[in-house]
């Protein structure tokens, strides 16, 4: 059995060997906000928090998250960066399909929390790995700058 | 410490009901009048197949068109809330299911495709609302004894001023649910309206942003398995045997089959099911299909270059035309296959019992699918109960000519009889066909003495993208197969003689429509061409365009205001070149100005300026998204390419088959003209003019006319790191 950390809690889980994050968080615990796009860490449709950093879950083994705490997108609106991003997202129409957007999501509020009020630069440098297919990347850059505009 | 074992029946509940409720009781109500008071069932009241009203006053709209991004969950509940007063805080949305009443009214078939959404949906439902708001005044009235012509209704309420007192809708429900719905209730004027033309906040974008929005992947059955498919690596290849006994051993696999299209690997888990399918050794009889390659088919394309295709339009006399003419121009261009590549892979959840099936897909058309699950599973279509589900993006491909996927499902499904869940890779997806077809497009023009076009043919080699049998009904009904053609055909410029030719090509790698379909090559060639004709004739690309339609008022306002904004008439500043391009389809208009700059050999696209026309904007803000996303993704398809190399597809994942990134994406600004018409399509209206006004700008800026897709490659690339 493996003990993970998720979300604040603890959680005994049987997986096999060499497993990725996601799939345990997906097919063992029904976190479904995590999602899958890739499998190869190009997307980052998968992006979650190990001990706040932002991680390609996809290519993430479980293993390696035992004794650190994990954040997944169901989490994240308990922390206040993680709240404010995703009342951003909403009222600025982020989503399309929004298949993407958990790990825009995950993505912003890391570069948020290191980087309060990033700029251009700086969201380039920390969204460029997070594809979204329906393109709401400018969405995306307006409501970065608007939490970030609001944490002055 | 909480253990978690797989889905427990209450999560299955959870999940569905969250899902939108796929699996409540059905309430297959047409749009006619139910006069069975058992439509309010504990008061909850619903008149149609579209509106349900609980007491608590809250309304849900069930919306028949899919949610593949473009906001239908949205602005379908906009329209019917508008006719029916509502009040929009109350509203919430649900995916209706696959049954005849929710067939698109103009397509007579559940099929989200086209940019037909809004525009074949706008009168239908605002008739629906305006029905069910009908008939809530008369059940006031009656309750009170007034006449219904002094009541009027706001926020859900029916209000009696005259007496001071008013009802909730929800208040009203089961005395409503004794009244027949009108069937020609009166609609509102666009001065009236309250709801329509807001910017409202989509109705999806809470459960999108918390990771509950439930998508077709997320659905865990109990008991569930998990099955992928090795399909063959070269299309049209035979499986000639396989390794199940090895495979079967492979941990968390519990059998390994052989189905119509592959090798299906089922499993307990995805990440089981994947490295067991990594153990199959397959044997292929490959036949021609090791030798097809995308360099030989753009040799055959351009060897039909020369000769006559299928005729698809011919006004005036061509021929004729371009030999009096003073000048004759022509240029060939090609295009690549390209996959849709939506974020959200293809899955298909299916639960065959025998004698009946459920089937759980975020899909474009949920009643083919259906009837294709149906006939493979041999059951009567009621028998087959459908559950749309949100979809990760579709952009074309979860509508196919032949329900690729759901077939397979099916197919899975008779030989397992568990509850499965049927899953693509990112692999199976990119290397898994179903493209946009490649093509190559011949446009040959002639000018006179004073600069005027007199006459453009137009030559088109590709697949058609209509396979199957179902399209070949649809095809029998709409009288042709347009779609090759399509941009060229009904190009909107005054060209007095004007020829369409098509050359249909067949072969083994599976085509579809992607978004904005053959405008999606045919406006690239076009619009690039026009702009040669232009220099040609030594005048500026806007005016030569805008002299050109006389008889277009719509198309020369949205030129006039995009090069307005984009200050086409001052040079551009020193580093900055411009270039422009019209588009009149799906019954809108669209001119892009696109402005970049060089640096060695990158492209940096600085900014793309779009003036619309889509007659009116049911939600004003998510329209404008619409045509932000077409950018991206007509920017997307000029840096992208699936090509094929003795019978393999050479990309397989997002690192080969490249999408725009955030730092690539340029500034966009997008400026509505104001209009009274009814609503035109805006889904794929973005797409078709971004690549060639691009082109058009980097010619202006290396004097290299671009004919081949996609665009960048090592000597010209688009912005890296």
């Amino acid at each position: 059995m493996t003990e993970l950390t998720i979300n604040g809690l603890k959680v005994t889980v049987e997986i096999p060997d060499g497993i990725p994050l996601l799939w345990v968080l997906r097919d063992y615990l029904h976190l479904t906000g995590t999602k899958y796009g890739c499998g190869s860490g190009f997307c980052g449709s998968c992006t979650v928090h190990v001990d706040g950093e932002p991680q390609r879950s996809c290519i993430y083994s479980a293993s390696n998250a035992i004794g650190r705490e994990i954040t997944t997108i169901e989490g994240i609106g308990q922390t206040p960066m993680g709240e404010k991003v995703q009342k951003a997202w909403t009222e600025q129409n982020v989503h399309q399909c929004g298949y993407c957007q958990s790990g825009q999501i995950m993505s912003a509020v890391a570069l948020l929390n290191d980087n309060p009020n990033p700029s251009d630069d700086a969201i380039d440098e920390a969204m460029s790995d997070n594809l979204c297919r329906c393109g709401v990347y400018n969405r995306i850059r307006n409501a970065i700058h608007s939490v970030g505009e609001s944490s002055q | 410490m909480t253990h978690l074992s797989p889905a427990s029946r209450r999560t299955f509940l959870k999940l569905s009901a969250l899902a939108g409720g796929g699996l409540l009781a059905a309430w297959h109500m047409p749009l006619a009048a139910v006069e069975d008071s058992s439509a309010a069932v504990d008061g909850v009241y619903q008149p149609n197949a579209f509106v349900r009203i609980n007491p608590d006053n809250r309304i849900t709209i069930i919306t028949a068109a899919a949610e593949i991004g473009q906001g239908t969950l949205t602005a379908i509940p906009m329209l019917v809330a508008e006719e029916l007063d509502a009040d929009w805080d109350l509203v919430s949305w649900e995916l209706a299911n696959s049954t005849r009443e929710y067939n698109n009214p103009k397509t007579f078939t559940q099929l989200t495709a086209g940019s037909t959404t809004i525009s074949s949906l706008y009168q239908q439902q605002r008739q629906a609302g305006a029905a069910v708001r009908a008939v809530l005044i008369k059940a006031a009235a009656r309750k009170w004894g007034v006449s219904a012509s002094l009541l009027e209704t706001n926020l859900s309420r029916v209000i009696d001023r005259i007496n001071n007192r008013s009802a909730t809708y929800g208040e009203l429900a089961s005395d409503a649910a004794r009244i027949s719905l009108p069937r020609s209730p009166t609609l509102k004027k666009p001065s009236e309206f309250t709801i329509i033309g807001k910017p409202k906040i989509r109705l999806d974008g809470v459960q999108k942003s918390n990771g509950s929005a439930k998508y077709g992947f997320d659905l865990y059955l109990p008991g569930m398995l998990t099955a992928m498919v090795r399909r063959p690596p070269k299309f049209g290849a035979k499986l000639v045997s396989f390794n199940a006994d090895e495979v079967k051993m492979s941990p968390g696999i519990v059998d390994v089959v052989e189905i119509p299209g592959g090798i299906a690997v089922v499993g307990t888990d995805f990440w089981s099911v994947r490295q067991g399918r990594e153990k199959l050794r397959p044997v292929w009889d490959y036949g021609q299909a090791a030798s097809f390659s995308s360099e030989d088919q753009y040799s055959l394309y351009d060897s039909l270059m020369d000769k006559r295709g299928t005729l698809r339009k011919n006004t005036g006399l061509v021929a004729l035309a371009q030999l009096r003419a003073d000048q004759t121009l022509e240029s060939t261009f090609r295009f690549p296959y390209l996959a849709h590549a939506p974020m959200e892979p293809l899955n298909v959840v299916i639960d065959y019992r025998g004698r009946e099936c459920d089937i759980w897909c975020g899909t474009q058309w949920p009643d083919a699918d259906r009837a294709a699950a149906s006939s493979v599973l041999d059951l009567p279509i009621g028998r087959v109960k459908f559950h749309t589900m949100l979809s990760g993006g579709g952009f074309g491909r979860r509508g196919t000519m032949d329900q690729d996927f759901v077939r397979e499902a099916a197919h899975l499904a008779k030989i397992i009889r568990k509850p499965l869940k049927l899953v693509w890779t990112r692999e199976d997806d990119i290397k898994g066909g179903y493209y946009r077809p490649s093509a190559v497009v011949r446009l040959k023009g002639s000018l006179n003495k004073r600069g005027q076009v007199t006459s453009i043919l137009g030559r088109i080699a590709s697949q058609s993208v209509a396979i199957g049998p179902l399209m070949e009904a649809f095809i029998t009904l709409i009288g042709e197969d347009v779609r090759t053609a399509q941009g060229i055909r009904d190009i909107p410029y005054d060209i007095p003689n004007l020829r369409a030719e098509v050359h249909y090509e067949k072969n083994e790698v599976p085509v579809n429509w992607m978004r904005s379909v053959a405008n999606s090559f045919n406006i690239f060639a076009l619009e690039t061409f026009i702009d040669e004709l232009a220099e040609a004739a030594e005048q500026d690309p806007y005016e030569f365009r805008r002299n050109m339609l006389g008889s277009n008022r719509r198309c020369r306002a949205v030129l006039d205001v995009v090069t307005d904004l984009a200050s086409w008439a001052s040079p551009a500043p020193a580093g900055i070149y411009r270039g422009i391009a019209l588009l009149n389809s799906y019954n809108s208009f669209i001119a892009q100005v696109v402005e970049i700059g060089l640096d060695g050999n990158q492209v940096m696209v600085h900014r793309v300026v779009s003036a619309v026309d889509c007659g009116i904007t049911v939600n004003p803000d998510l329209v404008k998204a619409q045509i932000e996303s077409g950018i991206v993704f007509g920017l997307s398809s000029a840096m992208g390419e699936i090509s094929i190399k003795n019978g393999e597809v050479e990309q397989s994942n997002f690192h080969n088959y490249p999408i725009l990134k955030i730092y690539q994406t340029p500034a966009i600004e997008t400026h509505f003209l104001s209009s009274d018409e009814s609503p035109g399509g805006v889904g794929e209206l973005g797409v078709p003019c971004v690549a060639p006004a691009l082109a058009n700008a980097v010619y202006q800026a290396t004097g290299e006319r671009i004919k081949s897709l996609p665009m960048f490659d090592k000597d010209l690339v688009l912005r890296q790191t």
